[in-house]
């Protein structure tokens, strides 16, 4: 396949990069994307325990990354999380080359990291958001779309159509996130006009990544209604569906309230589903492509499989 | 563009349908499609609000497609509507259709009438489960149908990114990909995904030949990315233009009220006033989230013509 700007940008060799999924993205999966020519993503609380300190949790993370591969690798922050402006100091004493930041404004942390010479990818769901993420100096915007898992835009935008709205919208690169877990996805997403790909849930069944291996099962079971969005006035959230999920969705139909929400919710609920393997009760995030995804195999196989049927792919389509 | 299964089964030059968009898919707006090398279809009330009256108006239509054009045409059933009543579709045989398709019901219903009388059945599906019903049911052509899509909506939600490679996997038949696409981009991508055609319905509203009221027309090429809402969740889900009638609908959604505050039928006279009377603030406008890519009236034979040539372009850059 054709190299894209942001190939060039991150100095990977396939635009194809591992979402920095919450709990479960660790330094061994990164460093498997991005030997297999990817970008691998790690999140800070990736592995931890609730009452570990995130801070030195990602500067294990990082450390053990760079023991792994010498190729590049980014790191995911939330910017509305509290402990936000610690991290950043993280990322720039470990001299991280690339961030992808999400869920809050990307005017707040762009510059300093950036002037620590970090490339920032900041996650958009509308053109609005990849606008002002321009105009705050990201390098490349990730448009994530409504088929992903986890937290999910208001705005319920997917990918076959946010992805050539930005396009048509910012300068910077694009890249589609959501939906996408293999060759087509791949191809699909580049002929919408997006420049990369970013994937998380097709990670999750891959042997390097630390999620609980009865996740893993379940996102090879499912199929393509395997998911649903929940929460959707508050904070829409897509999930495998299971008792946690239905209860959810029960208080939704309601019409609940943010602190009944929360209460029933408690803290750190997705741990519980994805580290700790308690699947009917914790919280599973996952992309409505699980249905696609019938094996666990190893990141870099997730990797050269996409790339060697990308090109047979767009020759069937001349 | 190379030509596809659905192009040989057809006979048409182009995978590219207009979608039957119920009150506005009109005689003129699908003899112009076919006539440019697409599948133009009829919607049996095109101009014609009352239902008792379709009859007639369905006879009209097709005697005026034939006179504009020689090529194939199809002609648009809505199960849900017609149920096992085959007067509709007796006229259409009687008036010598060779193509129809057919959504919101069972497709076991009429497909074998329609083969017996030597009518090809494209039939709507927005699950892999409907897709292998419809398969089983005998029809030729299955068009799934996305979460972006305008009008009549399905539960569960899931998005042309996802839906079509796993409908793709699991139906031997072809899949034509609907939902999201508004240009060449789109085609690409949907072939990249699997599919073998694509339908479209809100690009063909804004086109010089649709029957829609110019104000409708002039909304759509106004609407920005965000400018759809899904309503009538739980019930007939429709996606639309959200304006004062889906802002109060989906107020009252979110706030836990009962369906019967909620719910707007099929072809009501809320329809008929957006869609023939302009009135797209109190009215229901049916609307594809990829209005905010259309960005202008034109000829129908034009939204062909750019989206073949768009292809050719982006498929020899992938």
């Amino acid at each position: 396949m054709r190299e894209t700007r942001v190939c060039g940008l991150l100095g990977i060799k396939y635009p194809i990069i591992q979402g920095g999924m919450t709990w479960i993205a660790n330094a061994e999966l990164a460093a498997a994307v991005s030997e297999a020519g990817g970008l691998g993503t790690i999140s800070p609380n990736a592995g931890m325990r609730i009452e570990d300190n995130v801070e030195l949790n990602l500067e294990r993370q990082i450390r053990l990354a760079r023991e792994l591969t010498t190729k590049p690798f980014a790191v995911n922050i939330v910017v509305l999380i509290p402990e936000i402006a610690a991290l950043v100091d993280v990322l720039i004493d470990e001299g991280v080359s690339v961030v992808t930041t999400s869920a809050g404004n990307p005017r707040l942390y762009t510059n300093r990291l950036k002037e620590a010479g970090i490339k920032v990818l900041h996650v958009v769901s509308s053109v609005r958001q990849a606008q002002v993420a321009e105009d705050s100096g990201v390098d490349a915007v990730i448009a994530e779309g409504f088929e992903a898992g986890g937290h999910n835009g208001f705005d319920e935008l997917t990918t076959m159509v946010l992805v050539p709205q930005i396009a048509d919208a910012v300068e910077i690169p694009v890249i589609a996130a959501g939906g996408i877990a293999d060759a087509r996805g791949f191809a699909a997403a580049i002929a919408l006009g997006a420049e990369g790909v970013q994937m998380g849930t097709r990670f999750i069944a891959t042997k390097e990544c630390n999620a609980h291996p009865s996740f893993k099962q379940r996102i090879v079971d499912s199929n393509d209604a395997g998911t649903m969005i929940t929460g959707r006035a508050l904070s829409p959230t897509r999930g495998l569906r299971n008792k946690f999920s239905t209860e959810v969705a029960r208080m939704d139909r309601k019409g609940t309230t943010a602190d009944e929400l929360l209460a029933f919710i408690g803290m750190a609920r997705s741990r519980m589903g994805q580290l700790e393997g308690l699947v009917e009760d914790g919280e599973l995030y996952c992309g409505a492509i699980s249905g696609m995804i019938r094996d666990v195999v190893s990141a870099g196989d997730v990797v050269r499989r996409m790339v060697e049927e990308y090109d047979r792919i767009v020759a069937g389509l001349r | 563009m190379k030509k596809t299964k659905v192009c040989d089964f057809l006979g048409i030059k182009y995978p590219i349908i207009q979608g039957a968009m119920g009150l506005i898919a009109g005689a003129e707006l699908a003899a112009a499609v076919s006539e440019a090398g697409g599948l133009g279809v009829i919607s049996p009330n095109a101009g014609e609000p009352d239902w008792s009256k379709v009859g007639d108006n369905i006879r009209k239509q097709i005697r005026k497609a034939k006179s504009l054009t020689s090529k194939p045409f199809g002609v648009n059933f809505p199960i849900h509507m017609i149920k096992d009543d085959r007067s509709l579709i007796d006229i259409a045989i009687s008036e010598g259709v060779k193509i129809v398709t057919t959504g919101a019901g069972n497709p076991a219903l009429h497909t074998p009438y329609f083969h017996q009388h030597g009518i090809k059945v494209l039939h709507l599906v927005a699950t892999v489960r409907h897709a292998v019903g419809a398969e089983k049911a005998g029809v030729d052509i299955v068009i799934a149908e996305g979460y972006e899509s305008g009008g009549i909506n399905s539960p569960d939600e899931l998005t042309t990114f996802v839906l079509i490679p796993q409908v793709v996997d699991v139906v031997k038949i072809p899949v034509v990909a609907a939902g999201g696409i508004g240009d060449g981009r789109g085609l690409a991508a949907a072939l990249a995904l699997g599919a073998q055609g694509v339908q479209m319905g809100t690009r063909f509203v804004a086109t010089t030949e649709c029957l829609a009221h110019p104000d409708y027309k002039k909304a759509i090429v106004e609407a920005g990315d965000t400018a759809t809402v899904i309503t009538g969740r739980g019930l007939m889900m429709f996606r639309g233009l959200l304006n004062d009638l889906t802002k109060e609908l989906r107020k009252k959604e979110l706030a836990g009220a009962p369906d019967e505050e909620r719910s707007v039928k099929m072809f009501s006279k809320l329809s008929e006033a957006a869609l023939l009377h302009g009135d797209v603030v109190k009215g229901q406008a049916a609307c594809g989230e990829i209005a905010g890519l259309v960005h202008e009236v034109i000829s129908a034979g034009e939204v062909v013509r750019r989206m073949v040539v768009d292809y050719d372009r982006i498929v020899k850059g992938l």
